[in-house]
Formats: structure tokens, sequence, C-alpha cells
């Protein structure tokens, strides 16, 4: 063996056996970064499962800490908060505790709620399937067999009442008040992504074949999703996706083989996104939740995990970073300090 | 059946007026017997009536007996519940058939119970029992099919059910339908029979089996 091998090699194998502790230092630096980067940007709340079997509210920091509870009832489980669109009051389902929340039919799983920014001075509505806000915060949106009602917050009275062309479940309202989205029966296909102009009653198809759980981006021109991409073997994994309102292309933000990815939600900028990652499918309402996580945008696609089968789809996705967040589902994020008394 | 002829029911009412003894009223088994013994022995009647009263009495005994022998043979060859009429199946619902499943277009999806579905089945209509369908074909919409109908009821659609465990083609169900169906359920949908326009489905409420076929 040549002495200029002899000298390099022992040195060349030291660097090789530092690479993966160095590669993972740069990792949880870019995680530590990142949390860094969303600590002070408002708050997150959602809903995280108690060992003693219900669900409540809690409210965090967006990286995670300044944990508190916003309900403590243990003969009720609070689901799927969502903040009025200036942030001053809150919505969420109220269920009796001991029913299996299903993760994506919930909506139409006990009765909905309106309280304050912080859950305080609950007042029970009804019904009202999966009530949404309006862009101003004085309507809400539901949809059950009668169709689609816009129905006056304050009174209580239907202002509206739409066909729900073909939508089943997860109806949201866009922030600039033009638009639904939900998911859908079209033609032979369930599962699909529609958006529908709130004025005329048009629908377009925004993502074909097992999606759910949709939400808007806050330019009310993006949307995103859960899909199970056919492209897989066996059962295969949910995905997150985005996609313009008008379908015309879309692209996976997060995925990760043995993981189903549900719950994604944009920060108000829409710069960061929420999600769980569930090793079975649904979004962990069924059982205890899933674990959180946060990511930028612009890092993605994001794949987590070895995930070979993805990675070969998605040569150019990123590993991360990822900012792990507690077990919790349907997460919801505000800019706004819902603690300071206003 | 038709009804016998008047000098019938005049002969009856001339037994009730006959002073002696009516054996049936303490016997209900001589009856029969003390209505013909007399007819029988009399000698002064008109024999063409007497003949014509016989005639209709053996008549209306060959039809009870042959149709005694029927309903035996059917109670014993066919199978319990062979009209499948038990349960909701006659009360719930605005339209109640008896209809053959024609076919099963493609498997059923998996994972009932973390995704609820209906799925669309094609039926030949044989026996329209109540209300009116579109058609001699129907197209009806089954909640969950992969789940026996007796435990397809759920916190969102509760008032299902039925006796079918399984969906196969050629079957006969006896079914309580409604319409419409987006009146009735909200949920995702396989339909593989969707290129057909204008057609009606149906949302079945109750699926009772009826045997292997009409």
């Amino acid at each position: 063996m040549p002495a200029v091998i002899r000298t390099i090699l022992p040195f060349s194998l030291v660097l090789l056996g530092l690479a993966p502790q160095a590669l993972t230092a740069d990792k949880a630096d870019a995680v530590a970064v990142l949390r860094k980067e969303v600590a002070g940007r408002g708050f997150v709340v959602t809903s995280v499962k108690q060992p003693r079997g219900d669900w409540d509210l809690v409210l965090m920091r967006p990286d995670g800490s300044q944990r508190r509870k916003l309900t403590d009832t243990p003969k009720w489980s609070e689901a799927a908060p969502r903040w009025s669109p200036d942030s001053r009051r809150l919505l969420y389902r109220r269920i009796k505790t001991g029913t299996v929340i299903s993760h994506d039919r919930w909506g139409f799983q006990g009765e909905l709620v309106l309280a304050d920014a912080l859950g305080r001075n609950p007042r029970v509505l009804g019904a009202r399937p999966w009530g949404c806000w309006s862009p101003d915060g004085k309507q809400i949106s539901c949809l059950s067999l009668k169709g689609i009602e816009i129905i006056d917050v304050a009174t209580g009275t239907i202002r509206r009442r739409m066909k729900r062309a073909g939508y089943f479940q997860q109806l949201f309202w866009s922030p600039d008040g033009k638009w639904f989205c939900g998911t859908a029966n079209v033609g032979g296909e369930l599962w699909t992504i529609v958006r529908m102009d709130v004025t005329s009653g048009r629908w377009s198809v925004v993502s074909r074949f097992r999606n759910c759980t949709p939400d808007w981006f806050p330019d009310s021109k993006h949307v995103i999703f859960s899909n199970r991409p056919a492209n897989q073997a066996k059962y295969g994994w949910t995905q997150l996706w985005m996609a313009p309102g008008d379908g015309s292309s879309r692209r996976m933000i997060y995925g990760e083989d043995g993981r189903h990815i549900y719950g994604g939600a944009l920060s108000p900028d829409g710069r960061y996104v929420l999600f769980t990652r569930c090793p079975k499918d649904g979004g962990g309402s069924e059982r205890d939740g899933a674990p959180g996580g946060l990511m930028r945008l612009a890092d993605a696609p994001i794949i987590g995990g070895k995930s070979p089968a993805l990675r070969k789809q998605h040569p150019d996705a990123h590993d991360g970073p990822v900012l792990p967040l507690l077990d919790c589902w349907e997460p919801h994020w505000t800019f706004v300090d819902v603690t300071a008394s206003r | 059946m038709s009804r016998p002829p008047a000098e019938i029911d005049s002969e009856i009412m001339s037994d009730k007026l006959d002073p002696r003894p009516d054996p049936a009223a303490s016997n209900p088994m001589a009856a029969e017997s003390s209505a013909s013994i007399p007819e029988k022995s009399s000698g002064t009647r008109a024999s063409g009536s007497e003949n014509t009263m016989v005639r209709w009495t053996l008549l209306g005994l060959v039809i009870l007996a042959t149709a005694g022998v029927g309903l035996a043979i059917q109670m014993k060859f066919t199978p319990a519940g062979r009209y499948g009429d038990g349960g909701q199946v006659t009360t719930a619902g605005s339209v109640e058939v008896t209809a053959t499943l024609v076919e099963l277009p493609g498997e059923f999806l998996p994972n009932d119970g973390l995704y609820n579905y209906a799925f669309v089945l094609k039926y030949k209509v044989d026996l329209v029992h109540r209300g009116e369908t579109t058609g001699d074909t129907i197209y009806v919409a089954h909640y969950n099919p992969r789940k026996p109908r007796g435990k397809v009821a759920d916190e969102f659609y509760a008032d299902l059910g039925g006796t079918v465990t399984r969906f196969r083609a050629g079957d006969a169900q006896r079914m309580a339908l409604t319409l419409p169906l987006d009146e009735h359920y909200i949920g995702a949908i396989v339909d593989r029979y969707h290129k057909i326009d204008d057609k009606t489905v149906y949302w079945a409420i109750w699926t009772n089996a009826t045997g292997s076929g009409w």
C-alpha cells in the first residue's frame, strides 16, 4: 500500500465515522433554529387526549412551550377548535366523553360551541354540523342533509341555503369569503376535494382520488389537504398536499412512509405548516391523537423517516427540519396574543 | 274464490231450522257429518239441486285439500324467512321491493369502520310490495356493504338493518327503500354506475334475505 494512502486512510475513516453525527447535529441545529423562529409567533390551540379518556383544548406557543389547558371537562370532549378571523372568539365541538371521535366525520358529532378566545363563557349553538366562520365572524356555514346553510351567529337564523353539490364532509369557508372547499362525491370518485363559488354555487375539482380534510391557505387561492396516492404498495400512506383552488396542479408538502399525515393547517402568514403524523390511518382522533409537527412551507416537500419508496418518487425532497410537537389533533394557529386582556 | 250458489245457503238455513238436536252444538267435530247425512238420506228433494250441491261441496273440499298440501310442501322445502318480511322491511321507507342483485361491480372498499361509505348496487325488481319503483332495474345504495345488515347501524345511521349477511350476485333481497338519496344520506358514495345518466339511486334502510332466488 502506498505511503500516501496509508497516511490518508485513517483520517478518512475517522471523517466517515463522524459524518452521521455531524448530519444529526446539523438536523438538531436546524430544528432548534425553527423552534426559535416560531416560538414567539402567536399561539396554537389543539385537542389533546387526557389520561382519563376525554379530550381537552390546550393552548401553547407554536414551538410547544407555555402549554396550558383551556378546558377541563371530564364528561365532555372538546374537539377541532378554530379561532374567529379576529381571534376574539373560538368555535369548537363538544362531544360526550366515551364517544369515539371520527377523524373525518367529527363535524357531525356532538354540538357546536361558541366561546371567547380562551374557551371561556361557552355557549352551545346546537348540532350545526361543520360549523365554520365567515370572514367577518358574523356568520357560520354549516353542512348537513339539508344542504349548505349560512347562519347568523347573533340570532341563529338561517340567512341562506344552498344545494350541497356532492359535498359530504369538511366544508370550510375561504378567508376572503368567496369560496367553499370540502370533500365531495364527484361522478364515481369519492373523497374528491371540491371548490365552490359561494355566490353562484358553481364548483370545480381541486384534487381527485382519496383526499380529505381540506383547508384554505390564508391567500384563499390554495388548499391544503391529505391525500393517499395510488402509486404506493398495498394500502399506502396518507400524505399532506397542496393545490391551487382551480386544481391546475398539486404538490406534496410532507410525506413519511409509516405515517398518515392529517390535520394540515397554515400559520396566518402562510409560511409554516402544522400537521399530525399518525402511525395508523385516521388522524388519531379515534385513539389518543398523533405526534404533531411543524415545518416551513419553503422547505417543502419534506420526507420524514427512511421512506425509500417515497424518496424515489420525490428525489428532490428535503429531510427537514420538522419541529416535533405533542400528541394532538386538529391544531389551529393565530398570531394574535389571545392571552392578553382585550 | 267464487261464492257457492244460493241453494246451498238455503240448505244450510233449512238445517238450522230442523227441530232435531244439533250434534255440532256439543261436538264441533261432528258438524260436517251432521250437515251431510240428512242430505244423503233425503229422498224427497229434487235430484238436480242435490247433485249440484254435492258437486260444489266436493269441489270446495278438493280446492281446500290442494291448497293445504301445497302449503305443507312449501313450508317443508322452503327455508325459514323465505319472504324476508321480518324487521322493519314492511314499514320503513317509502318503497318495498323484492329484487335480485344483478352483479357486484368490483370489490367493496377495505377498512370499513374507519372509512364509511355507501356502495351502489344494481337490482332487477321481482316484486313491488309497497310504493312504486322507477323501473324494472333499480340502483340501491347500501351503507358499509362489507358489514352484515344486522350490524350496519351506527350513531350516524341508526335506523338501518336487515338479515342479509353478505351481498352476492343472484341473491334476492327484500328491501325497504327511500328517496331521494341525498336527503337521507350524507357521506362518501362508491358508484360504479356513475356513467349512467339520470338514474335514480335508492337508499336502503332495511335489507332482508329471501333465499336463493325468487
